[in-house]
């Protein structure tokens, strides 16, 4: 492996060289990492599973940066990974893990082949945030960052495809000011040739910025199959169009908007007898009011959005929580399937999703019971209010956000749940109240409750569900660059919900109650260094208890030593 | 900027046109996943006592949700059974009209019955009893039933073997096919297949041919056959003789013969239908080229005979005959 990794460098510098002589620009870049863990499982009602698991990787990205003139940029990485415990070469792995390439058309139209970063709006293609992300503090992000970067999620919501994108612009003199048209395809699925049509998800949008004040935009997405590409005459058809506006006022110490997005879907299997069409539709609209001498941000969003209304670039998760944690998957004497906790979250890219789903996934209720599937999510409507306030002296900020939704349609029964969800997260500088200390010290805050609420006579409808979690952390620059961490993070869901099953076709076939009484906490104490902006080293402890009082799930806790080594190039 | 505000309110209010959205309840009913069984209406019967020539009866029932139920009646004499099975909400004419049939043979007699609700989901059982005054009657052309105690004596003579333990006689019994008799077919013979043969003919009801439609895909034969479990040799063949050329008899060189022959039989009485367009002309058990016209006739259908038989070598025999009819479109739903 260092013979490969050599032999890779050489060749690199002698292209750079000669690259530089004739003026074109080829240069490496990267990023390696060393992540150990230590972990020390404990359950009273478990003397099967062992105590201790040690497990980690080192990892180095490289990626060679060809920029063959002016208008062209070809960019291809190979990642060389081994696991902990794997030595000469057991346990390497060797993959190539982008390529992509990308320039400019008759200095007009952008483009970009292979593999490519995707987002457009909130209700047709977006990544949303991680479960629980919202709700808590960000002090994890040096596990959420590896995470993050390792899945393509580190490009502010987009979804990694492979396929192809072009974006152009139109200047006009009159009435509008711009139009911007953009557009990709992508494969989701290979066929197979027999069974399984070729999948592919394109689409595009066009934005007409009429002034500064106003901008419309309309937006096609669709899912589908391509027929022919395999025997089977069935093909999945799955569009979705919207449009969005935003209209904007600003004056010297306010600013206002009015912004909204509304539009539908269809879905259907095409030449299946026994497919169901939906058709759906939804609206979000609302405004947002910026005091810029307090600075104080006031949002207001009123949405509707149907129960058949299905947009699988929108509503995909991040986290798939159908599968098994890597660490401790079965566990107990009983060795059943370990349910996925908060910390698997920070640590198990396993668990997540890199590629969009038809359907909508599992979710669990006790990380978010309202938005599972973020703004998209099918059959809710109500108010989203939101107020964000940063001190202009940088000693502290606060957002704040109450959302009150319910049913639009009921599950299994004519009455409604409803959704109750207010979050609030502070950070306080408190260095800035000291004159004399120049290094930070920051104290941050995060509390959520969510209630979820379905009345009813009949006693095995009604439903209760109650989440809070409470996040505080301290952050204190002990040193030039040196910093270390006290955090403490509980949370608790208890009460029931239904889990609806569906089929492929999208019907709800059945559902299963859920039954909570959890509490999950976290303790962490860490150091971190930074040799430079793209180097640090950390060093973290936490003790996480999973702790079930159902009488039937088996709790556990589990001590962790973590050893996290960043280096970008 | 006025312009601008104006459009944008012109948006803001596009947003909210009217949009039809279905909002049927999604997925299953939780009563139905979740809820404890329960009555809302009790089970009922329309009557208690029922002449089925003129009169049916209903069960009714509601129940609070989905539910499986099995719904058995019992003749307390015949030990004949009826059942009604559903997945459903109620119980009424829909699915639980009971006109005299039976599930599983012998037919319903004048008797008393016992009825019995099942609720599957729930393990409740709901009993009641109903009186049969008149039995279910059958629509078709009855070739035989036994009830005279006797087999038609208008039927030319059987032929009947000279082997031990030769039975071919009606038989009184509570538990018979249908009302109180049977006919008997037994014997061992150890020189021949043949045990015996029954010929009954459509003069001894007073035509040359048997009452039946032309069209052979609408008129099927029925008969209930009972072998006893111990016996595993019986065969019975069925043989339909054809007066194609309208003579006033059947010549077996030149007309057609169609047949049915059964062995392997399953426990109990069981009901045989077959549709006459399926029957075949068979020699030694193949089917053959019949020398006839070649088409299936029943309107020239002159006799039916019923051959008793067995493989000489495996000794006694026995099968029991009850209730044989022709039924026009569809078989017998006794």
């Amino acid at each position: 492996m260092k013979k490969t990794l050599l032999f890779i460098g050489l060749i690199s510098m002698i292209f750079s060289a000669e690259a530089q002589q004739k003026g074109k620009r080829i240069w490496l870049s990267g990023q390696a990492r060393n992540v150990l863990f230590f972990d020390q499982y404990s359950s009273p009602a478990d003397s099967i599973s062992p105590a201790r698991q040690n497990s980690g990787h080192t990892m180095v990205d490289l990626a060679a940066n060809i920029q063959p003139n002016k208008n062209t940029f070809i960019h291809g990485m190979v990642r060389v990974r081994n696991d902990y415990g794997g030595f000469w070469s057991g346990g390497v792995t060797f993959d190539v893990r982008q390529l992509y390439l990308k320039g400019v058309l008759a200095n007009a139209i952008r483009y970009q082949i292979g593999d490519i970063n995707y987002k457009m709006t909130p209700y047709t293609l977006r990544n949303p945030e991680h479960d629980l992300e919202g709700t808590m503090l960000n002090y994890t992000d040096v596990y959420q960052e590896i995470l993050d970067y390792d899945l393509f999620y580190d490009f502010q919501n987009s979804w990694r495809q492979q396929g192809a994108a072009v974006d152009f612009g139109l200047e006009f003199k009159k009435f509008i000011k711009e139009v911007q048209f953009n557009g990709f395809i992508s494969r989701q699925n290979p066929s197979n040739f027999s069974t399984i049509n070729e999948r592919l998800y394109g689409g595009g949008n066009i934005t007409a910025v009429q002034s500064k004040y106003l901008s419309v935009g309309v937006n096609y997405i669709n899912m589908f199959d391509l027929l022919g590409t395999a025997t089977d005459s069935m093909a999945l058809l799955n569009p979705v169009i919207t449009s969005t506006y935003e209209l904007k006022y600003e004056k010297d110490k306010y600013k206002a908007s009015l912004f909204g997005e509304l539009g539908n879907s269809s879905w259907t299997m095409r030449n299946d007898t026994n497919s169901p069409q939906f058709n759906d539709f939804f609206y979000d609209l609302g405004l947002k009011a910026l005091w810029k001498p307090m600075g104080l941000e006031l949002t207001a969003r009123y949405k509707n959005v149907g129960a058949r209304f299905f947009s699988p670039g929108a509503q995909t998760r991040r986290l798939d929580y159908s599968s098994v944690p890597l660490s401790y998957s079965r566990y107990g004497n009983d060795q059943t399937a370990r349910s996925i906790g908060f910390l698997d979250l920070l640590r198990d890219g396993s668990i997540y999703n890199t590629t969009l789903n038809t359907g909508l996934g599992a979710f669990n209720p006790a990380y978010g019971n309202a938005s599972p599937y973020g703004d998209a999510t099918p059959n809710r409507q109500g108010f989203v209010v939101g107020l964000n306030q940063k001190d202009k002296k940088k000693r502290w900020d606060i957002n704040a956000q109450l959302s009150s939704l319910s049913q639009i349609t009921g599950e299994g029964t004519s009455s409604l749940k409803s959704y109750m969800d207010m979050r609030a997260r502070a950070n306080l500088y408190l260095d800035k109240f000291i004159g004399s200390w120049k290094k930070q010290i920051k104290l941050s805050a995060a509390f959520w409750m969510e209630s979820t609420d379905r009345a009813s006579n009949l006693e095995f409808e009604q439903v209760n569900l109650d989440n809070q979690s409470i996040d505080v952390a301290l952050d204190i620059e002990v040193m030039k660059n040196g910093f270390i961490l006290g955090s403490y993070r509980m949370l608790s869901s208890v009460g029931n919900d239904y889990l609806a099953s569906r089929n492929g076709y999208q019907e709800v076939l059945n559902y299963t109650r859920f039954d909570n009484n959890l509490t999950e906490t976290m303790y962490m104490i860490g150091g971190r260094y930074e040799f430079s902006k793209k180097s640090s080293v950390s060093i973290l402890w936490t003790d996480y208890d999973m702790n079930h009082q159902d009488g039937v799930t088996t709790s556990f806790g589990m001590n962790s030593v973590a050893i996290l080594y960043n280096l970008k190039f | 900027m006025k312009t601008v505000i104006k459009i944008g309110l012109l948006l803001s209010l596009s947003m909210f046109w009217a949009c039809e959205r279905d909002t049927e309840i999604d997925g299953p009913q939780l009563v139905d996943l979740f809820a404890d069984f329960e009555f809302v209406e009790d089970l009922t019967l329309t009557r208690n006592t029922v002449d089925f020539t003129t009169q049916d009866v209903v069960f009714n029932a509601k129940f609070n949700k989905l539910t499986t139920w099995e719904l058995t009646i019992t003749g307390l004499e015949s030990q004949a059974v009826k059942r009604f099975q559903g997945i459903s909400r109620q119980m009424d004419e829909s699915n639980a009209q009971w006109i005299g049939a039976t599930t599983q043979l012998p037919m319903f007699k004048t008797e008393k019955c016992l009825i019995d609700l099942h609720i599957l989901d729930d393990s409740t059982h709901v009993t009641d009893t109903v009186e049969i005054t008149v039995p279910k009657v059958n629509e078709g052309f009855i070739v035989a039933d036994f009830e005279d105690g006797a087999i038609n004596p208008k039927w030319e003579d059987p032929f009947l073997q000279s082997g031990a333990n030769m039975s071919f006689r009606v038989v009184s019994d509570t538990v018979a096919g249908q009302g109180y008799f049977y006919y008997d077919m037994g014997g061992a013979v150890s020189w021949d297949y043949l045990i015996g043969l029954v010929y009954m003919d459509a003069d001894a009801y007073g035509a040359p041919t048997f009452p039946l439609a032309s069209n052979p895909e609408n008129v099927y034969f029925n008969f209930m056959l009972w072998v006893p479990d111990e016996i595993t040799n019986a065969i019975v063949l069925f043989r339909f003789n054809e007066d194609d050329n309208g003579d006033g008899d059947f010549n077996a060189n030149e007309e057609d013969q169609w047949a049915y022959e059964l062995q392997d039989f399953e426990s109990g009485w069981q009901l045989i239908s077959i549709k006459y367009s399926d029957l075949q002309y068979l020699v030694n058990g193949q089917p053959a080229d019949p020398n006839g016209n070649a088409l299936h006739n029943p309107d020239k259908l002159n006799q039916v005979e019923l051959l008793f038989l067995a493989d000489p070598s495996t000794g006694f025999s026995q099968a029991f005959l009850d209730y044989v009819i022709f039924t026009e479109g569809g078989p017998l739903n006794p």
